[in-house]
């Protein structure tokens, strides 16, 4: 894409924020146009600014940022989607958390990634009326993975690439992907897989977002699942990421 | 910048301070070598006092010079109604109304799942103490409307409910003074739902 020009409208969702000075916000956005990119919002703070409301972590944007000497500064903003609901519950709020910060930790400054703007601004709309989310957060850790280039091989081994299905499979997140029953034996770590967890991870691939939203797992299952996706991304990313820990402690235990 | 010594030291720990930038700090500093030496004096002794003097009341855990705080050694104020602030500030702001008549608690922060503030570095469990022994009735939050802000106040509201105790939080919408057209949606969805009967 061409260098910006000095004033250039975005589409944008606020990845997080930070307070500047007595009334400045430095937000990072997510841009359609140009990735991650910082910008400060002067006198965001003020109760009467405009750009208030327009500088809370998971607000969609369509804005106007004006390049400055560090850092560029957003000019005008207007609120295409707050996603009100994630504030309203505690898991939500989680989640929406955990999904902005693999997007942020996951590119780099001004690394274009349309497909995964579409992805998160997609599931932070589907989790607004999810009520058992799970599901839809291994749909969304699939696709991300995907848009990093970290896709798992989960249809074949990933030593000898031999077909995997059924019983003795492990998936192994350091290895990036699926070991068959023999390579497994010869491998540490990994997790052991329940048949129906083998399928589970095959069919994510092919699930529709929208479905991931209102569909849930036997608990088991869940539980594989979950450690195979959340572990390929800690492992991709090379992170602890902070929202995991928040997510596990306002888990229903 | 060539600075005499003792001068470059002052502008250096003027920078420090938080919205102070080297311009100001610059500014300050000369504004300080032209006041009289008590006035410096004064200055500098009030920032001393302050750091020995001032400590956390033992109770809500607001600014204070005694073990106890003002507010919540006052025998006129409602003991069983508890307003939850996140900083002394918001409960300065709080008093400055001269409406509510019960107790504070000052959580010290807000809970912030993206930069990784969970509820254990908050004074959640000296809250709950409270709560049991001075029978509180009614718990009301006053967190900021912002996304760490409602975290706090829906993490607290889920562990307070439990006792029976009412938890309400302090309304969100439209400035005073302010204009329909210049809100935002988030706000004016928040105005809407808490919109009362004439």
């Amino acid at each position: 894409m061409t260098p910006p020009l000095r004033v250039y409208p975005v589409r944008a969702l606020v990845l997080r924020r930070h307070n500047l000075g007595e009334t400045d916000r430095i937000v990072r956005l997510f841009t359609r146009e140009h990735g991650k990119v910082d910008a400060i919002a002067k006198g965001a703070r003020g109760p009467r600014s405009r750009l208030s409301g327009a500088t809370e972590p998971f607000v969609r944007l369509r804005a106007q940022l004006s390049k400055g000497q560090n850092l560029e500064v957003l000019t005008q903003a207007v609120v295409e989607d707050s996603y009100p609901e994630l504030r309203k519950e505690l898991m939500r709020v989680g989640y929406a958390s955990y999904f902005l910060e693999v997007v942020d930790v996951g590119l780099e400054d001004r690394q274009e990634a349309p497909g995964l703007w579409d992805l998160l601004s997609e599931v932070l709309r589907l989790l607004e009326r999810a009520t058992a989310p799970e599901l839809l957060a291994r749909a969304f850790e699939w696709r991300a993975l995907v848009e990093f280039g970290y896709e798992p091989r989960l249809d074949e081994c990933v030593v000898d690439g031999a077909p995997v299905q059924g019983a003795g499979i492990v998936f192994h997140p350091q290895r990036g992907g699926m070991l068959c029953p023999r390579c497994a034996a010869s491998q540490r770590g990994g997790i052991r897989l329940l048949p129906d967890s083998v399928q589970a991870l095959q069919e994510l691939p092919g699930l529709p977002l929208a479905a991931a939203a209102r569909a849930s797992l036997p608990p088991a299952v869940a539980r594989q699942v979950t450690a195979c996706l959340v572990g390929s991304v800690r492992q991709h990313l090379g992170a602890d990421l902070r929202t995991l820990r928040f997510l596990d402690e306002v888990q229903p235990k | 910048m060539h600075y005499a010594k003792p001068l470059a030291r002052l502008v250096g720990e003027l920078e420090k301070l938080p919205g102070i930038g080297p311009k100001s700090a610059q500014r300050l500093a000369f504004h300080l070598l032209r006041i009289p030496a008590d006035e410096a004096r004064q200055l500098a002794d009030a920032i001393l006092q302050v750091k020995e003097r001032i400590t956390a009341c033992q109770v809500c855990h607001n600014f204070t010079d005694q073990p106890v705080c003002d507010l919540c050694r006052d025998s006129r104020r409602d003991s069983a109604v508890l307003c939850v602030v996140a900083e002394p500030r918001d409960l300065l702001a709080m008093e400055r109304t001269n409406e509510f008549r019960g107790r504070y608690h000052v959580l010290g922060g807000v809970i912030s799942p993206l930069e990784g503030i969970g509820p254990e570095m908050l004074r959640i469990r000296e809250l709950v103490e409270r709560i049991h022994k001075d029978e509180v009735r009614e718990v009301i939050l006053a967190t900021n409307p912002t996304v760490e802000g409602d975290t706090t106040a829906l993490y607290l509201a889920r562990l307070i409910k439990p006792f029976g105790v009412r938890v309400s939080k302090i309304a969100f919408g439209l400035p005073v003074g302010g204009d329909l057209d210049y809100a935002d949606q988030a706000t004016l969805i928040q105005a809407l739902e808490g919109r009362r009967d004439l």
